[in-house]
Parts: structure tokens; sequence; C-alpha cells
């Protein structure tokens, strides 16, 4: 049930950076679940990995446990666009091939694109 | 001013004006000074205003003399130039500095001190904000 912000929110859009990688705290979990639950309230959400927040993206298997990359491959099923900064990647040699099944590979100009039409930008960072 | 960014990129949203936050120290493990650089040079670039606030372990980018070549990594101060070069605005907040016995003279010139009952004013006069 949407209460009378969220319905005015509904159909704007949020950007998530997450600069954080997996596991070693919080913020991945936090930053993927809001994307999750933004999208779940009607918002556009685009989620932006930067810095170490590439790794999130290099959690491929299946885990015993709830982790970022089952988190992540949800986001992009429910619609959420995900992207890995291009520079970050390869300075820690992930290349496509290592990531998750539709997460882009973008430069610091696809999260420009992401700001310019952004109505609220979220950072998750240590 | 050792690159030229101005004609990198298409057109930023004008409108918006982007404000980063940075609370990291530099040249330690964590890349976020290189990464607010990256991101707000490229706004700047695209014609957008952005403007950079150092506050916590942030202003240690903004003191004079860094000289990062033993540890071979590059130097704030060259993308620090590159920022005022493409005209954006770079404040510090004054009780970071103090906190750590830092005084303006041992900054860079290109920066403006403000104080905590300034950073309302700077934050209404941006829409869109970056923690780094």
């Amino acid at each position: 049930m949407l209460d009378g912000k969220a319905k005015a929110d509904k159909g704007k859009t949020l950007t998530i950076i997450l600069t954080r990688g997996p596991f070693i705290s919080d913020y991945a979990d936090i930053a993927i679940n809001t994307a999750l639950r933004a999208k779940k309230m009607g918002y556009k959400v685009n989620l932006f990995l930067y810095l170490d927040g590439t790794w999130n993206a290099h959690v491929k298997k299946d885990k015993k446990y709830s982790n970022p990359g089952e988190w992540l491959r949800w986001c992009i099923k429910k619609g959420v666009t995900v992207a890995a900064c291009e520079r970050c990647s390869e300075a820690r040699d992930l290349v496509k091939e290592d990531l998750i099944e539709g997460v882009e590979i973008g430069g610091v100009y696809r999260l420009l694109d992401m700001l310019k039409g952004s109505d609220k930008v979220l950072t998750f960072m240590g | 001013m050792t690159t030229n960014l101005k004609g990198i990129g298409g057109t930023f949203n004008k409108k918006k004006r982007t404000l980063i936050s940075l609370s990291h120290g530099t040249y330690g493990h964590d890349d976020d000074a290189y990464g607010a650089m990256l991101v707000i040079n490229a706004i700047l670039a695209m014609g957008s205003e952005a403007t950079l606030l150092l506050r916590d372990d942030g202003v240690y980018m903004a003191l004079k003399g860094q000289d990062p070549n033993e540890i071979g990594q590059e130097n704030n101060l060259k993308q620090l130039s590159d920022l005022v070069d493409l005209g954006g605005k770079v404040y510090v907040l004054g009780p970071s500095l103090e906190a750590r016995g830092i005084e303006r003279p041992e900054l860079i010139d290109d920066i403006t001190v403000i104080e905590r009952k300034d950073l309302v004013k700077v934050l209404q006069q941006h829409e869109l904000f970056i923690n780094l």
C-alpha cells in the first residue's frame, strides 16, 4: 500500500551509486535492496556500481546464503538498470564475461546519463 | 592544466547543479577521492555546474605541495587544477580543518573555507548530491 508521498513519487527516477564491495559491510545489501524496494514502489531505478562497488557484479554463483549477486539478478529481472563503471572494472580486471548477465559496463558518462534524468540520487559509501 | 576535458561528451542537464561531498582522505586504499574528481570534472566538462565540498578527511585533498610520486599515484592537485579551469568551485569545511590542525595558508588558493552555518546555503544551491 503506497502512502501519499510514495504515490506522488511514483514514476520519478532514482539513481543509486554504490562504491563498496560485497560482504565487507552492509552497504551493498542496503543499496541493492533499496533499489529493489524503490522499483517496487514505482520508481524508475538506476544502480551504478562505482569503484569497489563493481565487485558486486562478480558474485555470480548460487550460494547457500543470500548475497549481493542474487539481489542484483533480482534487480535486473525487475527492470532496474544496472551499470558498472568501465574504468573501475578495467582497474580490477573485471570484464563483461565476469559479470552477472544484464549488467552493463559503462564509462563515467554513463553515470552522467543516469544523473541528468534523476529526481533523486543516493550514494552508498563507507 | 594537462588534460583537455572541455571537448569530451555532450550536454549535461544544465539546470541541475551537483554537489559532490568528499569525506575520505587521499592516496589511501580507497579511491574515493579519485572517483570524486573523475565524476565532477566530467560533469563540468559537459557544461553543467558542480561544486566540490571537502569535509572530514577530504580536506587533505586541498593541501599545497602534495607529492605522491614516491607511491606512484597521480597528484590530486592536477585534478583540482582541472576542476578550477573548468569553472568548478571548491568549498572546504572549516571545522574539519581545525580538527586536523590545518591552517588556511597550508591550502591551495582556489578554495573557499566555509563554516557549518554556511552548509545550508550551499546545499540549497544544488539539486543533486553525491557523497564519496
